[in-house]
């Protein structure tokens, strides 16, 4: 009964072959991965070379400078990194079940409030009531200030990802999912065990989206967190570098400042670095196609 | 409960007017529908907890709103708040960029995206389509600041690369940043760079869901590989596009701040092409700091988008009542 | 993709554009550094004839409170609750209150302060000025307490250190709101010069006294520029103006100025009180064709850089000079820490005397909150701020031995400690101009301290001229939307303009037609309304 499936079976024919469908995307590729290489460069460059001579696929001449820089209270560091895998964990995971269920509901034709639900959710896209209403209502109505539900709870659900994981739900073989109700298996179960199943990778694309979301957030902690034991990684950089910005604009000199643009590119990579990890490992589950054999 | 809905597993609720009173119907398809409104509940009320609640702080654009009188004690001012948003040739400017920039980010964005994925779904090996996904996901981690800064080593006129090699090749060089009229298609590819990796995995998952018993289908019918392409796979992404162009349109009256600020580096001698209005609204409040202004910035970008999306949406239901967002 | 990306990225951006601020600030917040310590002469006499009543209340008769203190971090900033704790030993015992220092960095400071204001959260204190927490933004949303019957009472010998003219710069419709720092106030333009460079071309620096006297010897380092790869100078911001600096051409810009940009401004010594756009007066088309020589001949780059682009450029040694918006005393020494090289400063002397204006006092002030809840109180810590020498030692520079050790207790020079540099510290704002009279901060450089950098600079503030509108402030909200509208228009032509990029016999009748499409008439008859009735006012 099982039967596995590639959904690549079948094959590239006519005149655009599979060579020709290389050469373009390793052109787009070359052209995306370029500016990450000169980034990683210019991150272990003498910020001298770079202002004399500009941007070097390789640097003229190697210093680590940034990152013991950015890094140089581990301690602080380790926080902060366990504070952001906290958050993106508990929020990517609560966000996309939330997410998905009421997708799952509202993408069933014959559930009678869809058009209104979908209508609701996607109201809010556009209308939000202002950064300072947000602001009162999280401090004073739910008390979010200083907490690490503050660095949470404002993200979690998305209404574009909402709509997007409703189309693709929609887009299952329905008659899948009726035939199992009158089965008699209940919406809970259908939702369990046939749609999250069947869609590994819409899911996985949106979790990555989530996952990124509350890695590379800075904003909420700037607003909502006081306290420095619960900064994210993120935003502990970006204090950083705003620190070193400010010390180099301010009018009173006391010395030499690090250099801006080394320690920004290092922090790219260093934000980059595990996000990009996260991608891979996520990455095998975009390719996993329908397996609708495996559920008979 | 479970009874219930086995009982009518198909058929949409509702179909059946008539005898019952309005509030019984009602109450039948709630009844009928616990469940799902059970599992949309948590959703549901987070959004209105989250998003609907301080909504209410729209009322703040009709205000001349201050801090010690908060949202009760400030003065109505009617759509005074509004005026710098369409009083001057600069409002219409900003708000023709807007709307044209955003719309050539959708077009361009849409087209590229589905054809780099349909081109990472035709490759034969895994590993390959993985590793050109993921390289192409790297613009999505770089900064329009970084961004920024390669792009001005690019075009700078005194060391820029673009202008030494013009000169080498017997071309007259391009003062880049006080020529307006290139930066629609500078800002364009800049856009498409950061996106098209993002975008073209939201589709490629669209692919994913498709049943390949459709291909081995138009396989057995002999149909090519294009074929297939044409008549199979691109029809079945119609709802995703649909709803992704869909959103965009909602949200086509707000630019992306970076792109339009940073890569620009803002320059006053661009803002014919590249003045949008968020940037406007940054400069015009950045002295005065009045909250009722943004605010107003902010129910304006709203409302043009809504109605945007409410004609789409119309238009869209018109031809196949399915596809449309509600 | 979100809503939170656009709401993110706007800030973003506000980081973005406070560096420019911060450039512009540079006017009139440039500190010089240094001066004599205790209480002036001035504020001991005057302390006499104050009222006796509160300062002087036993401390023991109050109850114990705390007071926070919000401003803008410029420097590191980890052990402000040590430095927190140490000030509030002093405080306790003159005022029993303690202290809570919240610096917060540039990203947040304009957008977290405001939205916490906006919360009601209790702030007691916070900096409040022209380029960063807006000062009139905050009088007009109704964020500050006044102060007239506060300081009198009781902060006395802050109260009566400053001149009255001086104070008006504190006030918005006759009440006053800022607690003024005494900085430098009068602002000289003039370059950084590189001593090699000086040395180099043998050039005599005495001898360049204005932007004219720059260009032949811009022009010998131009010549050369194929083979050493230098410019005469560069910019500071992507906004950043050349030669339109209102006060070197005689003309008081009113504080008025959005980004880096006057585009208003009057006569500092026309007792009638006339404004006018700045395109309108003689001088700007002068100033304009002198930026325009300058761009032409190619003495900065094509496009202008950000401020840290000239950081990094400007250390790498691919400009010969600085250009500085203050030619203060002491500012060689500190462009040498910051750049590496050692300079020549050489301030500019125009026509016009330097310029006292309510821009520039009100450049680096103090304010109370509204949500304070202990006016008065934090009135005494102003009053300890700007008169208790260790009190305000302390928040400058932070715990002696940890953070700074005395060079030269006798000159008053600190350094740091064995062990710990500029970039190692972790206390160091950096801001003595902040946090109250900078005349009392401590010298940072032997140099300093034998210019006697401090007296010099008071020296000048009262050797400048005071402008014939010092202490008008403008109440915008009537034009908040003229405003608005002439940012872009200031922002698309006033700036290319200033800074030579485009034509100005084109664009100069274009400049002013667009500033009166955008409501600069109205905004112009406003601005002159008041300015009318505050003179008579001061009648």
């Amino acid at each position: 009964m099982i039967r596995a499936h590639s959904s690549w079976s079948y094959k590239a024919k006519g005149f655009l072959g599979e060579g020709f469908i290389h050469v373009i995307l390793a052109l787009i590729g070359l052209l995306c991965v370029l500016p990450l290489i000169f980034t990683v460069s210019a991150s272990f460059s003498e910020e001298k070379d770079i202002a004399l001579y500009g941007y070097a696929l390789i640097p003229r001449s190697f210093t680590t400078f940034a990152y013991d820089y950015l890094l140089r209270v581990p301690g602080q560091i380790l926080r902060a990194y366990g504070v952001t895998s906290f958050i993106t964990a508990v929020g990517s995971g609560l966000g996309l079940l939330m997410m998905s269920l009421v997708a799952y509901v509202i993408s069933r034709p014959d559930f009678p409030f869809r058009k209104q639900l979908s209508f609701y959710i996607f109201f809010t896209l556009l209308f939000n009531g202002g950064l300072v209403p947000w602001y009162i209502w999280l401090t004073q109505g739910l008390h979010l200030k200083d907490s690490v539900w503050a660095l949470i709870l404002p993200y979690l659900v998305v209404p574009w990802y909402v709509l997007l994981l409703r189309t693709y739900f929609a887009s299952l073989p329905q008659e899948l999912l009726d035939a199992a109700l009158i089965d008699g298996a209940g919406e809970w179960r259908i939702f369990f065990k046939i749609v999250l199943p069947l869609s590994t990778s819409s899911l996985a694309t949106v979790g990555l989206f989530l996952v990124l979301m509350y890695w590379n957030d800075w904003w909420l902690a700037m607003l909502y967190i006081d306290n420095h034991n619960l900064e994210p990684l993120q935003y502990m950089l970006y204090r950083i570098l705003t620190n070193i910005r400010a010390m180099e604009a301010s009018p009173q000199a006391t010395g030499m400042t690090p250099p801006v643009w080394t320690v920004r590119m290092a922090m790219a990579v260093l934000a980059t670095g595990p996000a990009a990890l996260v991608f891979l490992l996520v990455q095998r589950y975009f390719i996993r196609g329908v397996t609708i054999g495996a559920l008979k | 409960m479970l009874e219930l809905t086995r009982s009518k597993p198909i058929q949409p609720i509702g179909e059946k007017p008539g005898q019952q009173s309005v509030w019984t119907r009602w109450r039948k398809r709630l009844r009928k529908n616990a469940t799902r409104l059970l599992m949309a509940a948590p959703a549901v009320i987070w959004i209105f907890l989250f998003s609907y609640i301080p909504m209410f702080g729209l009322v703040i654009a009709f205000q001349d709103y201050r801090f010690d009188k908060g949202i009760f004690g400030s003065t109505w001012v009617g759509l005074q708040n509004f005026r710098f948003l369409v009083s001057t040739e600069d409002g219409f400017r900003m708000t023709f960029n807007t709307l044209f920039m955003n719309g050539l980010f959708i077009i361009t964005n849409t087209v590229a995206s589905i054809t780099v994925a349909i081109l990472l779904y035709r490759i034969q090996r895994r590993f390959v389509t993985r590793f050109y996904q993921a390289t192409m996901f790297f613009p999505y981690f770089i900064s329009w600041v970084i961004v920024q800064a390669f792009v001005f080593a690019l075009l700078n006129s005194d060391t820029g690369l673009i202008n030494q090699q013009l000169t080498r090749m017997g071309a007259d060089p391009v003062q880049w940043y006080s020529s307006p009229e290139h930066w629609r298609w500078i800002l364009t590819v800049a856009n498409l760079w950061k996106s098209v990796g993002f975008w073209s995995i939201v589709y490629f998952a669209g692919m994913m869901a498709i049943s390949p018993e459709l291909y081995e289908a138009a396989q057995v019918d002999g149909a090519n590989g294009w074929q297939q392409t044409l008549y199979i796979t691109l029809p079945l992404l119609v709802p995703l596009v649909i709803i992704n162009v869909l959103l965009s349109i909602g949200r086509i009256f707000y630019a992306d701040f970076g792109l339009f600020y940073i890569v620009t580096r803002d320059q006053g001698l661009l803002y014919k092409t590249t003045d949008v209005i968020d940037t406007y609204v940054f400069r015009g409040l950045q002295r005065t700091g009045k909250i009722g202004m943004a605010s107003a910035a902010g129910f304006y970008q709203a409302v043009v988008g809504f109605v945007l999306v409410f004609l789409s949406n119309w238009i869209v239901r018109r031809i196949d009542p399915d596809r449309s967002l509600f | 993709m979100s809503q939170s990306l656009s709401r993110r990225q706007f800030i973003k951006l506000a980081g973005t554009a406070a560096s420019g601020a911060v450039l512009a600030a540079c006017t009139g917040a440039v500190p010089p550094s240094s001066s004599t310590t205790a209480p002036t002469s001035a504020s001991k006499t005057e302390a006499t004839t104050a009222p006796e009543t509160a300062p002087t209340t036993a401390p023991a008769e109050l109850p114990e409170v705390e007071l926070n203190y919000y401003f803008l971090a410029w420097g590191p900033m980890q052990d402000a609750q040590f430095v927190a704790d140490e000030m509030s030993k002093i405080t306790l015992e003159q005022i029993k209150a303690r202290v809570k220092l919240t610096p917060m960095d540039w990203s947040a400071f304009n957008e977290k302060l405001q939205l916490a204001l906006a919360a009601g959260e209790a702030i007691d204190l916070m900096f409040t000025c022209t380029w960063a927490n807006n000062f009139y933004a905050n009088v007009s949303n109704g964020n500050l307490l006044p102060l007239d019957d506060l300081l009198p009472q009781y902060a006395p010998k802050y109260w009566a250190s400053i001149k009255p003219d001086i104070w008006n710069a504190g006030r918005v419709k006759s009440k006053l709101y800022g607690a003024i720092n005494e900085q430098i106030w009068a602002s000289i333009l003039g370059f950084d010069v590189r001593k090699d460079i000086v040395e180099k071309y043998k050039w005599d620096v005495s001898k360049l006294k204005s932007f004219e006297d720059y260009i032949p010897f811009f022009d010998a380092i131009k010549k050369d520029q194929s083979s050493t790869g230098m410019w005469p100078t560069g910019w500071f911001a992507p906004d950043e103006k050349q030669t339109w600096w209102p006060s070197y051409w005689g003309y008081d810009d009113l504080g008025l100025a959005t980004g880096t940009q006057p585009y208003v401004s009057l006569k500092y010594d026309d007792p009638s009180l006339k404004a006018s756009f700045c395109v309108e007066v003689p001088e700007y088309k002068t100033a304009i064709d002198l930026a325009r020589t300058y761009y032409t001949a190619g003495y900065l780059p094509s496009e202008p850089t950000s401020g840290e682009d000239f950081v990094a450029n400007m250390k790498a040694g691919k400009y010969a000079c600085v250009p500085i918006n203050s030619a203060k005393p002491g500012r060689a020494s500190e462009d040498k820490a910051k750049y590496g090289f050692d300079f020549v400063s050489v301030p500019m002397t125009p026509n016009a005397p330097p310029i006292i204006g309510t821009g520039s006092v009100a450049a680096t002030m103090n304010g109370i909150a509204r949500t304070c809840k202990n006016p008065e109180r934090a009135a005494m810590l102003l009053e300890l701020l700007n008169t208790n020498v260790d009190l305000y030692t302390l928040i400058c520079k932070g715990i002696e031995g940890t953070h700074w050790v005395w060079q030269d207790k006798s000159k008053k020079v600190i350094g740091f400690p064995e062990g710990v540099t500029a970039e190692k510290s972790t206390y160091n704002p950096n801001t003595d101009w902040m946090f109250g009279n900078q005349f009392n901060a401590p010298f940072v450089t032997m140099e300093q301290a034998e210019d006697d950098v401090w007296n010099a600079t008071r020296e000048l503030n009262e050797s400048a001229a005071v402008s014939a509108a010092m202490g008008f402030a403008f109440v915008q909200d009537p034009v908040t939307t003229e405003i608005s509208q002439i940012a872009t228009v200031n922002a698309e032509v006033g700036v290319p303009l200033s800074q030579g990029r485009v034509d100005p016999e084109k664009t100069m009748p274009e400049y002013l037609k667009k500033l009166k499409d955008a409501g600069g008439e109205k905004f112009l008859t406003e601005l002159q309304n008041q300015l009318d009735e505050w003179k008579k006012s001061q009648k």
